[in-house]
């Protein structure tokens, strides 16, 4: 159908409609810069379905036989967040050179880490990978669980095959010694990919704790911004009733828990603040 | 640290990593000079943002402020953004992408939420970015390159057809699919080869692109080629060649995919087909279509009602209508929505006849056909403005101030109040604002201030902010 194949745009009630359904769903709450996106990624959805409008689609979501599904469809289109192996790493360097260690010498024998909203895979690896630079799997059991709402995004990330743009923020000897090229594109190597353990998960269920269990560190990285407060509030409980003691939890360089949480001990090391349960 | 530049009556000023109070106060001194209009804080470089620069940035809006300044923020990331959206009002939050170096554009390129946003800027400033755009088309990282080919077409700048053409070899699909495309654009006859030979590749994405750009440059010769084509062995490739027949469209066109859908049996294929014959304008196309409402498969019957939305009934209202009340439910919703401005006395009184028959999403479709319909339904309306579902109620809003505004405006001043669902109450609000916010000023300020939803609220306040 490529002559109809342009995108749909979305009026301002549809958006603020869509808005509400997404958050009530995932309780990511879109900003209304987000509207170009949301016609961007949903709009090869509508024409598969035969839709010519957002209300058309909107009431699809609501009436329609296979309207979980969809919604879960949804989800997964508008949720998909852009990210590259080592970003922002000097969390990561502190965890590896500083936390872990600390961790081995009080004679801790198995670390569980969990990487909370993985996205396409690209933070959990980046840990393995330093990890293993840092010869951490020799002197320890250490497990990475990675989760993230969007069921297409795990997938994707179970394959771990990349292309180029992953790489924005990663040294050439770390792609060349951990990944295969082949064309543009670049798989992970099998050491590093059976390091770490991909699950669906979203951070609203009330059970995903339960799922989940206990944890020495948890890393969750631009995904507070998308959460109103109260909801805010629910997930940051949840990774305080979730982490062991200590526990360690890392947020994204401008996101704080301030006004969120006072359970915590903020510590800035120099290069970035990490959150403890002490 | 700050870098800043004065440009007649702006100044703008790049953040890096913070602004602390010496910047501060240097920048305070130079809008504090005359002649000063605007103030653009560049964040571009600003990661994430200390309580202090947010505290910084205050004060520099404050002492704007008192001089009648207007300050801007630019480029700030959607981290920033959401943070500094919340600590400030009035102030405005612009993309700018010409204080962004060469090489940072073309690193944005890589950016899937602002690709668009970069691509649609390097075109508008094409010639100054030629250079780098021209040859980053030649040899550029894969995905960079083929953005840039994208760029050079929609600049149109036909005196790089050579470097498009070169791109034709790449062994990376979207570098393909681009050049494609452009050449298209180009109507670049000599590529016509290439064309047909991509019109067979099993990446669809790169096909369906050669079917569009075959079109743009077809002769009656391509429509006797395609033809040939159309009893390929091949499902997909019959489904590209319809595609390229729809585009190119006409008698002899229209003819192949007439035949084309009549022998098909791949049930993948079929709605692909309708969905093509529906871009004809063509009476027999309404009735082949229509005979497809009777297909055993739910989703063929699905793709034949919404291909109905596109080519009108013409004389199949009554053979449509008759099917609406056994259907599947989505079968029946593009059914009604078919009908459209077709809806005359007769239809409406029908469609209300079985209103209470029919599953949600039908009712909802049936009260938007009516909202076009030039009948006047306002009892019927009024009745369903009391239905429990609040998306009857809306639909109702809106069909009966298009069909009625009078009734309908006083139906919304009294649901913008009195209605428990905030979708309803927002239909009320866009109701006002068609009949001139102005007129309502005192009702929409009470809303702003009252309204239990915050998206009623936003909205209200858009509509009469100014007067707050």
């Amino acid at each position: 159908m490529i002559a109809t194949l342009g995108s749909i745009k979305i009026k301002d009630d549809e958006f603020v409609e869509l808005k509400d359904i997404i958050y009530k769903h995932s309780a990511i709450a879109l900003a209304d810069t987000k509207k170009y996106l949301v016609e961007n990624r949903l709009s090869k959805r509508l024409h598969e379905l035969n839709f010519k409008t957002f209300k058309d689609y909107i009431y699809y979501l609501k009436y329609g036989n296979d309207k979980a599904k969809e919604l879960e469809i949804m989800t997964n289109l508008v949720t998909i967040n852009e990210t590259y192996f080592l970003r922002e790493k000097n969390q990561m360097d502190n965890m590896v050179n500083i936390v872990l260690p600390k961790m081995i010498q009080s004679g801790k024998k198995n670390i569980r880490i969990w990487s909370a909203a993985c996205s396409t895979g690209e933070e959990p690896y980046s840990i393995a990978i330093l990890l293993n630079e840092a010869g951490m799997y020799n002197k320890t059991n250490i497990e990475i669980c990675a989760t993230d709402i969007n069921t297409e995004v795990v997938e994707f990330a179970k394959k771990g095959v990349y292309r180029t743009i992953s790489f924005r923020g990663a040294h050439e000897h770390i792609q060349k010694k951990y990944f295969t090229q082949k064309e543009n594109y670049y798989t992970i190597s099998d050491e590093i990919k059976k390091r770490v353990r991909f699950n669906t998960g979203n951070l609203i269920s009330p059970t995903i704790g339960i799922h989940m269990g206990k944890f020495d560190i948890i890393f969750c990285r631009n995904v507070l911004i998308y959460f109103d407060k109260e909801t805010k509030m629910k997930v940051v409980d949840m990774f305080y009733r979730n982490l062991n003691v200590p526990g360690y939890l890392y947020l994204g360089h401008s996101e704080s828990l301030a006004r969120l949480s006072e359970e915590f001990k903020v510590v800035n090391f120099g290069t970035g603040l990490m959150h403890i349960k002490e | 640290m700050i870098n800043y530049l004065k440009e007649s009556k702006k100044i703008y000023a790049v953040l890096d990593e913070e602004l602390c109070e010496e910047d501060t106060k240097q920048l305070q001194t130079i809008i504090s000079s005359n002649g000063v209009e605007i103030i653009n804080i560049d964040l571009k470089n600003i990661s994430y943002i200390e309580a202090r620069t947010i505290e910084n940035i205050l004060s520099l809006k404050n002492i704007a402020d008192s001089k009648h300044i207007k300050l801007n923020l630019l480029n700030a990331s959607e981290s920033i953004y959401d943070i500094l959206e919340s600590s400030f009002t009035g102030i405005r939050f612009i993309q700018d992408f010409s204080t962004y170096s060469e090489e940072e554009l073309l690193g944005l390129l890589n950016d899937p939420e602002r690709e668009d946003e970069v691509i649609n800027y390097m075109v508008d400033n094409y010639e100054a970015h030629k250079a780098n755009i021209v040859n980053n088309a030649k040899q550029g990282d894969a995905y960079v390159r083929a953005q840039c080919i994208l760029i050079i077409g929609k600049a149109h700048d036909i005196s790089e057809i050579e470097t498009v053409r070169a791109a034709l070899q790449s062994g990376y699909p979207q570098i393909v699919h681009n050049a494609l495309l452009v050449l298209g654009w180009f109507f670049d006859s000599e590529s016509k080869h290439s064309f047909y030979h991509y019109l067979q590749s099993e990446n669809s994405s790169i096909a369906k692109a050669a079917a569009a750009s075959i079109s743009l440059i077809a002769d009656e010769s391509d429509v006797e080629r395609l033809t040939g084509m159309s009893t390929s062995s091949s499902p997909m490739l019959r489904g590209i060649v319809a595609s390229a027949l729809a585009l190119i469209n006409g008698d002899e066109a229209y003819k192949t995919v007439k035949n084309m859908l009549l022998v098909e049996r791949d049930e993948h294929i079929i709605p692909v087909l309708i969905r093509q014959l529906s871009f004809f304008n063509n009476e027999e196309a309404v009735d082949i279509i229509v005979s497809y409402l009777d297909h055993p498969s739910t989703s063929i019957q699905e793709t034949a009602a919404s291909s109905l939305e596109r080519t009108g009934l013409k004389n199949k209202l009554d053979t449509v209508v008759a099917k609406i009340i056994n259907n599947d439910s989505l079968v029946s919703y593009f059914a009604v929505k078919a009908i459209g401005k077709d809806c005359n006395k007769d239809t409406a009184e029908l469609l209300i006849s079985i209103y209470t028959k029919v599953h949600e999403n039908v009712k909802l479709a049936i009260l938007g056909t009516l909202g076009i319909a030039n009948v006047n339904n306002t009892e019927f309306f009024k009745q369903c403005l009391e239905d429990a579902n609040e998306d009857i109620r809306k639909e109702a809003l809106a069909s009966m101030y298009s069909t009625d505004s009078v009734s309908g405006l006083i139906a919304a001043k009294e649901r913008v109040i009195k209605d428990s669902s905030w979708l309803v109450r927002y239909k009320a609000l866009q109701i006002l604002e068609l009949d001139g916010a102005d007129r309502h000023t005192p009702l929409l300020q009470e809303i702003a201030r009252t309204d239990s939803s915050i998206n009623i609220r936003e909205k209200a306040y858009e509509l009469v902010g100014k007067s707050l």
